[in-house]
This record gives C-alpha cells, sequence and structure tokens, in this order.
C-alpha cells in the first residue's frame, strides 16, 4: 500500500537573521524585551517614514546564497507583497518577488542508504518579518486580539527548494543540513523554540515511475524538525486515503494540528495573485560589485563540514569526535579553541575531556556551551595537567565539579588539590592503614569476598584527598591483602 | 489583472472590480461600481499604450530615480520614543500590548 506512491516534497524555510538591527530601521534586533519597545516609526508603518537597507542583512543574505551555490543577482530590488492583517502594520511586506539575490543552487543531503544527493534551491530572498499576534483567552472571550511590535521588521531570508525530496528521511536530513549552515555562518541563532526558523511543506504523491508530479498541497507554520516530520506523515497519510477512495486531490493549503496529529483546510481568501506585488519604491535596487562579493567570501566563517575536516586532519581527532564537537558553532568554537590550547599531542585527550565531561555536564544542566564556566584554556590545562601525571584524573573531575558548582575559580581548587602521589612508599603506608583499621573487612576478603577491594580502594582514596591514582591503588592492595 | 493583446482595450468585470475593491478593503456600494469601472478602465488603458512600445531588452525598472546601494548608517537611531509612538494605538493593554479586534475564530 505505502509503496505504491512516491513521496515528493519540496521545503521553504524562513529563518530570522541575528543582525544587530532589524532590516530597515535602527531597532535592535533583540524582541526578548517589554512588549512594544523595540518599535520605530519605520517599523510601525508610519506614514512619511522610510525604510533604509541594513548591510549587515545583505552580507548575511549573501553569505547564505555562496554557501548554497546559487546564482547571484549583482542587481536586485525588494518588492511589497500587500496583504492586511493586524502584525503588519504597513499593509504590506517588504520582500523579494521578481528579482531575489540568489536563485538556482543546492545543498547536499544525505539519502536513506546512507549516500549523498542534492537538493536544488530555487532561490533565496530577504524580507522582513511581523509582529505578534496573542490570542490570550482573556482577550478572545472579549473579542479581541493583542499585538507586540518588536518583530516587527526583523530580517528574514527565505530559502525555497525545488521538490526533490523523497521520503521524510530526507527532508529530515535537509532541515539538520540547513539548520548547520545557518548557524556555522553566524546569520541565525538557529534557536527552533524561539521560532528563529520556520518551515513551510509542500507535499504530493505519485505513483512510482510517474513523471508528472500530482496534486500539491502546502502545509504551513511549521515551527520545528518534529512538527514538520509529523505533519508530513499525517499529510501523506491523508492524501494516500483520498487517493484510495479515488477522489482527485485539492490543490490546497492545510495547517497541521500538534494535538490531533492531523492536517486540516485552512480557509483562505486571498491567494497568491491577490498579494499585488509590486517594486518597492522607498528602497532603491541593491548593486553587488564583484569586490564586495568576494570579499564576504573571504570573511565567511567556515562551514561544519570544514571545521569537522580540520579536526580529524590537523588535529587527529576521530570522525566521530569531530561529529560531536560540531553539534553546534558555538560547541565548534570552543572545542577548537581547547585543542588549540592544549597543543598537538594533548588533541586527543581534551577532545575526549570535552566528549565525557564538558558535554556530560551540559546536558545534565541543560546550558549551553556559551554558559559553561571554564574557559577552553582552562580545561585545556587541566587536561595537560592530568596528561602529565600531576594530578589523577579523579581529582581533575572533582575539581572541574566543584569549580562548576561554584565552589572557586578551577585554578584555586586546583592549587588546594595538591599534585598527584605517585610515591609507592606513601600509598603502601596507607594502605597499610586501612588494613589495621579494618581486621574484619580483611578477613571477609582473605576468605573470598573479592569484590571489597572497592571498599579498600575507597579508603586508600579518601586518606590520600584523592591524590592517589585508583589503578595503582588497586594493584598495590592487591600485593598487600594477598600477602 | 485580465491578460490582453496589444491590440485590444482592457475590459473588467463587476466581479473583478468587487474583488480588488475588497483586496484594498474598500467599501464600494453597488450603485457606485459602474461609474468606478469606468474611471478604472480609463486608467488602465491609459496605461496600456506602453505595450505599443517595443521594450524586447529592455531591462524593467525597480526604481525611477538613478540610485543605489542607500544603507543604514551605524549608530543612527530614530528620536520618536516608544511610548509616543503607542499613543497612535486606539488601545494599549497594561503590558504595553496593541489591542486589535479578534482575528481568529
Ligand atoms: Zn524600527
Amino acid at each position: 500500500m505505502s509503496s505504491e506512491y512516491e513521496i515528493v516534497v519540496g521545503l521553504e524555510i524562513h529563518t530570522e537573521l541575528c543582525t544587530r538591527r532589524k532590516a530597515f530601521c535602527g531597532c535592535p534586533n533583540n524582541f526578548k524585551v517589554p512588549p512594544n519597545t523595540n518599535i520605530c516609526p519605520t517599523c510601525l508603518g508610519v506614514p512619511g517614514a522610510l525604510p533604509v537597507l541594513n548591510p549587515e542583512m545583505l552580507e548575511f543574505a549573501l553569505r547564505v546564497c555562496l554557501a548554497l551555490h546559487t546564482k547571484i543577482n549583482q542587481r536586485c530590488h525588494f518588492d511589497r507583497k500587500h496583504y492586511f492583517y493586524p502584525d503588519l502594520p504597513k499593509g504590506y511586506q517588504i520582500s523579494q518577488k521578481y528579482r531575489q539575490i540568489g536563485v538556482e543552487g543546492f545543498i547536499p543531503i544525505e539519502t536513506e542508504d546512507g549516500g549523498e544527493k542534492r537538493v536544488r534551491i530555487s532561490d533565496v530572498h530577504m524580507e522582513e518579518d511581523t509582529g505578534t499576534l496573542a490570542h490570550t483567552e482573556a482577550y478572545v472571550r472579549k473579542g479581541t486580539s493583542t499585538v507586540n511590535y518588536n518583530r516587527c521588521g526583523v530580517p528574514l531570508l527565505e530559502i525555497v527548494s525545488h521538490p526533490d525530496m523523497r521520503s521524510i528521511a530526507e527532508v529530515s536530513s535537509y532541515m539538520h543540513r540547513m539548520r548547520d549552515l545557518l548557524d556555522f555562518l553566524a546569520v541565525s541563532d538557529c534557536r527552533m523554540e524561539e521560532g528563529s526558523i520556520r518551515y513551510e511543506a509542500s507535499v504530493s504523491l505519485r505513483p512510482f515511475g510517474q513523471e508528472e508530479y500530482g496534486t500539491r498541497v502546502e502545509i504551513k507554520n511549521l515551527g520545528s524538525f518534529r512538527s514538520v516530520e509529523q505533519a508530513l506523515e499525517a499529510e501523506i497519510r491523508r492524501q494516500k486515503r483520498i487517493l484510495a477512495s479515488g477522489t482527485p486531490l485539492r490543490q490546497e493549503t492545510v495547517l497541521f494540528d500538534e494535538n490531533l496529529k492531523e492536517t486540516r483546510p485552512m480557509r483562505s481568501k486571498e491567494s497568491s495573485s491577490d498579494y499585488r506585488y509590486f517594486p518597492e519604491p522607498d528602497l532603491p535596487p541593491i548593486v553587488i560589485s564583484d569586490e564586495r562579493l568576494n570579499e564576504v567570501k573571504q570573511t565567511m566563517p567556515p562551514l561544519r563540514d570544514t571545521v569537522m575536516k580540520l579536526m580529524i586532519e590537523e588535529h587527529g581527532l576521530t570522525p566521530y569526535a569531530a561529529d560531536v564537537l560540531t553539534a553546534s558553532r558555538a560547541l565548534a568554537d570552543y572545542s577548537r579553541d581547547a585543542v588549540r590550547a592544549g597543543g598537538k599531542e594533548m588533541a586527543v585527550p581534551v577532545a575526549n575531556w570535552l566528549q565525557n565531561t564538558v558535554l556530560g555536564y551540559l546536558n545534565e544542566t541543560g546550558l549551553e556551551i556559551a554558559a559553561f564556566p571554564v574557559s577552553a584554556q582552562e580545561l585545556a590545562d587541566l587536561v595537560r595537567k592530568v596528561e602529565e601525571k600531576k594530578i589523577t584524573a579523579a581529582a581533575a573531575k572533582t575539581c572541574l565539579r566543584e569549580s562548576l558548582s561554584g565552589k572557586g575559580s578551577l585554578r584555586d581548587l586546583l592549587a588546594r588539590q595538591g599534585e598527584a602521589v605517585s610515591d609507592d612508599a606513601q600509598l603502601v603506608q596507607w594502605i597499610r592503614d586501612v588494613i589495621t583499621e579494618n581486621p574484619d573487612k580483611v578477613e571477609s576478603y582473605r576468605s573470598g569476598r573479592t569484590n571489597l577491594i572497592q571498599f579498600f580502594v575507597g579508603q586508600v582514596m579518601r586518606l590520600s584527598k584523592g591524590r592517589a591514582q585508583a589503578q595503582k591503588v588497586k594493584e598495590l592492595l592487591e600485593e598487600e591483602l594477598g600477602g | 489583472m485580465p491578460e490582453t493583446r496589444s491590440s485590444e482595450r482592457i475590459e473588467i468585470s463587476l466581479q473583478q472590480l468587487r474583488d480588488i475593491a475588497f483586496l484594498s478593503r474598500l467599501e464600494v456600494p453597488d450603485e457606485s461600481l459602474e461609474e468606478l469601472r469606468s474611471d478604472f478602465l480609463a486608467l488602465l488603458n491609459h496605461f496600456k499604450q506602453i505595450d505599443e512600445l517595443p521594450t524586447d531588452g529592455v531591462e524593467p525598472m525597480a526604481h525611477p530615480l538613478e540610485l543605489s546601494n542607500v544603507f543604514l548608517q551605524e549608530g543612527v537611531r530614530c528620536p520618536a520614543e516608544p511610548d509616543e509612538l503607542l499613543q497612535n494605538a486606539l488601545e494599549v493593554d497594561s503590558e504595553r500590548r496593541v489591542i486589535v479586534p479578534r482575528v481568529v475564530e
């Protein structure tokens, strides 16, 4: 049943660009402030106020176009898209319809059999975000909604793919690759939960082997990888059901209900031809010189692939470690700094510490690497001390943990900890003390309860205040207890 | 907009006129539609004359001025205070949100 039809999916991605200011005015691009604080006559659409393009937005858009290998329209302009809605005070959205900044590019994605394929990008264009509407129950009952215009005029980039994806797994890979690209280019903070990336999917089915596409349905307003995947599953189910009943599909727009896990048609009075696009007269065209384009290319941050390759080839990390440590640009930056600070011979141990201790801590606490209080240099120093056997790994971990829980700086805690004890005479002295203090346990051990060794190791470690190497203690203990 | 060949005059139905008025949120009483249609057609057919010009290979003009690359300067901020701007709203709640007619069902 499910193998009768081939799935055909295209995706539109809207991402907020993390410029310092809004797209066309000087307001800060930060809407996590009290409602209606970052507003001005321009982003509120007060008559007579004129928009002026933020050059940072253009640079970010160019980075994305270059990374997606699009043709760049070195002469492009903005157009107005008209519709009336309270979150759009001007009555139109500034967008790019007739001459987008980037057209016809591609991004490689992973296919289900582990291979790669290219998804073609039809265009990349700049536009502005709307305000945020709230429909709190109390207000709705009174027949009202509320609007906050802080987000109004925030720069958005829309990336439109061709319908080149053939499974939900491919869509998923596309979304992940695109997220990595936007993150590593430092153009988006990629916070899905805050709506900084939104999706629209178009999906159709066709019998395998058929050349022409089936009737296409658009799913609007998807805010996470999960909701895209679930909405596609639901919509594909719905289309199969309709096709099985012999009814033709209608070309329409649907919304995904996250609770019911189903798609339902959206009532829409306006179709795209009703947007009455025309060139934005308030913004002169953009001309991008070859020099400028080159400059952007030269100063572009490296993409994830490049960073991974560097970690593997220059620092000798395993592909697995490089993959884990480049999960985000912030983590990759921290990892690179720590690996560099440690020097060539420390790269692998530093990477291990990053993967186990640092990521473990971040997972436990739910913090992000940006909030990790120990600097890359301090971490590298710590690992070096362990590798040079100046302190034990256990003591290093304890110090790190204590420092992370606010018990002092890592440096001070390490100084207090003192150096590792590798002097056998001192270790044997502690072992003999422990044996003398626990005659009954020694008896039990000698009569076969050998797992008591852990108890003795613990006691010796306690006496050493963590400065002994547990493995060494265990070896010496076995000698002493065996005799 | 109805497609026509260059020699034909543009025609427009009353329904198209109503649709256009709706998109512009204009309330046009039925008795004014005929008059509006003739005004509208006079304008459209005036501009239609452009179709008679040979425009092959002419780059469409996106902007009437010979300007390009006007960028926002660093440090420029609008002098108007947000509170001042909010006074243009009909109603604002205690958390500074603008109250508008309900837009969901
Ligand atoms: Zn503004």
